[in-house]
């Protein structure tokens, strides 16, 4: 079918030879057009991609990728939209831009573990709470897994935050760190309000407080400018929030990836354990991208 | 399954092109027979170029390039 989009954008009588994506160099000198078939060199499960080709040719081949990039602006191809439109309606049916592509395949692979999680949490919280979740989850795995720039991972979370409140904008985080799946945090935290007559509501109230204040965690990122004061002061602020808490919440999460970060909660547990008080730390290891620093704070024995 | 096809960043407004919408002033994409502003098949706001991430049919559907709308397109659509 590939062969077919590029019989469409050129008869044969006008490719060159050498400039045919289909045909191996022992083929193309043996001029054998009836193994044409056997001997391409990309096949159907290529991407088309549509986009500025900086070579001599108006395609370029990435065998490891298996991408075919078509510059249908370039040369004898500036004439092809009826041909690349056609091979849309009669065999594709579907284009994406680039970016959408990456966040659709993410989204495919990603469905099984994000329908888990809602499993649980769709029918006690809110319609719009877990549409919201059910998006910032997939947003988790995209960003984690796709090697999205900082640009992009920004605009998206603001997205979010335009659509659900600015408070959405951190829920990716909050997933990424695990807080929603089985044995985390907020399943325990539903679990401690069995006893409530209106357990939902109870907690529809709780995942909105914990979501926009996120008292149980704080976040060290590459670009923060924050020292151990200003940091050890944020671990006295978020336990008195946990301590208002109708729930218990025996550890503060202080979380941070790259040299910058994990020296700065060095530095905090430093000072902390000159106060005395009880932490544990720990490597989260991630599948794809850097390992995260993880300082569990027991809150109760904070000076 | 046919190779799907997927725009580059730089070819943004060939493809706009392709299903014959312009682009106006303020980067929405306008339909060159109806007039029209193109509007996302779920959500029905409207769309720029830059939010451009599915055109499917039949007919022509658009998809915006946001998480909400793509898996709409994903669960909803296409299964």
């Amino acid at each position: 079918m590939l062969r077919e989009f590029f019989d469409r954008l050129f008869s044969s009588t006008e490719l060159r030879s050498d400039l045919n994506p289909f045909l191996s160099a022992d083929s193309k000198s043996a001029e054998n057009t009836d193994n044409q078939e056997s001997a391409s060199i990309v096949g159907d499960d290529y991407i088309i991609k549509i986009d500025r080709v900086t070579g001599d040719d108006p395609f370029e081949i990435d065998e490891t990728e298996a991408v075919v990039t078509v510059d249908p602006t370039r040369g004898d191809w500036r004439d092809s939209k009826a041909e690349l439109k056609e091979y849309w309606r009669e065999e594709a049916k579907r284009a994406f831009s680039e970016s959408a592509f990456e966040l659709y395949l993410s989204i495919r692979a990603s469905k099984g573990d994000v329908d888990e999680v809602l499993a649980f949490f769709d029918s006690i919280l809110s319609p719009s709470q877990s549409s919201m979740l059910e998006e910032a989850y997939h947003l988790s795995k995209y960003f984690d897994n796709f090697n999205v720039d900082s640009g992009e991972e920004y605009e998206r979370r603001g997205k979010l935050g335009d659509k659900y409140g600015s408070a959405a904008q951190n829920v990716p985080s909050l997933c990424s760190a695990g807080y929603f799946e089985k044995h985390g945090l907020f399943r325990d935290l539903y679990g401690q309000l069995s006893d409530s007559s209106t357990q939902n509501e109870d907690f529809q109230d709780l995942f909105d407080d914990l979501v926009r204040h996120r008292p149980f965690v704080i976040f060290v990122r590459g670009e923060s400018k924050l020292g151990t004061d200003e940091l050890r002061r944020r671990v006295s602020q978020n336990a008195a929030h946990l301590d208002e808490l109708p729930v218990d919440i025996d550890y503060l999460h202080v979380r941070g990836m790259g040299g910058g970060p994990k020296e700065k909660i060095s530095d905090l547990k430093g000072r902390l354990d000159e106060e005395g008080a009880k932490q544990m730390s720990e490597i989260n290891r991630k599948e794809n991208g850097p390992n995260e620093l993880v300082l569990a704070i027991d809150t109760d024995s904070l000076a | 399954m046919s190779p799907e096809i997927v725009f580059g960043e730089d070819r943004k407004e060939y493809l706009a092109d392709l299903f014959d919408k312009d682009i106006t002033e303020e980067g929405y994409l306008r339909d060159r027979d109806s007039g029209e502003i193109v509007t996302d098949d779920e959500t029905g706001e409207q769309m720029t170029i830059d939010d451009l991430g599915i055109v499917y049919q039949s007919s022509e559907h658009f998809v915006k390039d946001d998480v909400g709308d793509i898996l709409h397109y994903a669960t909803e659509v296409e299964e």
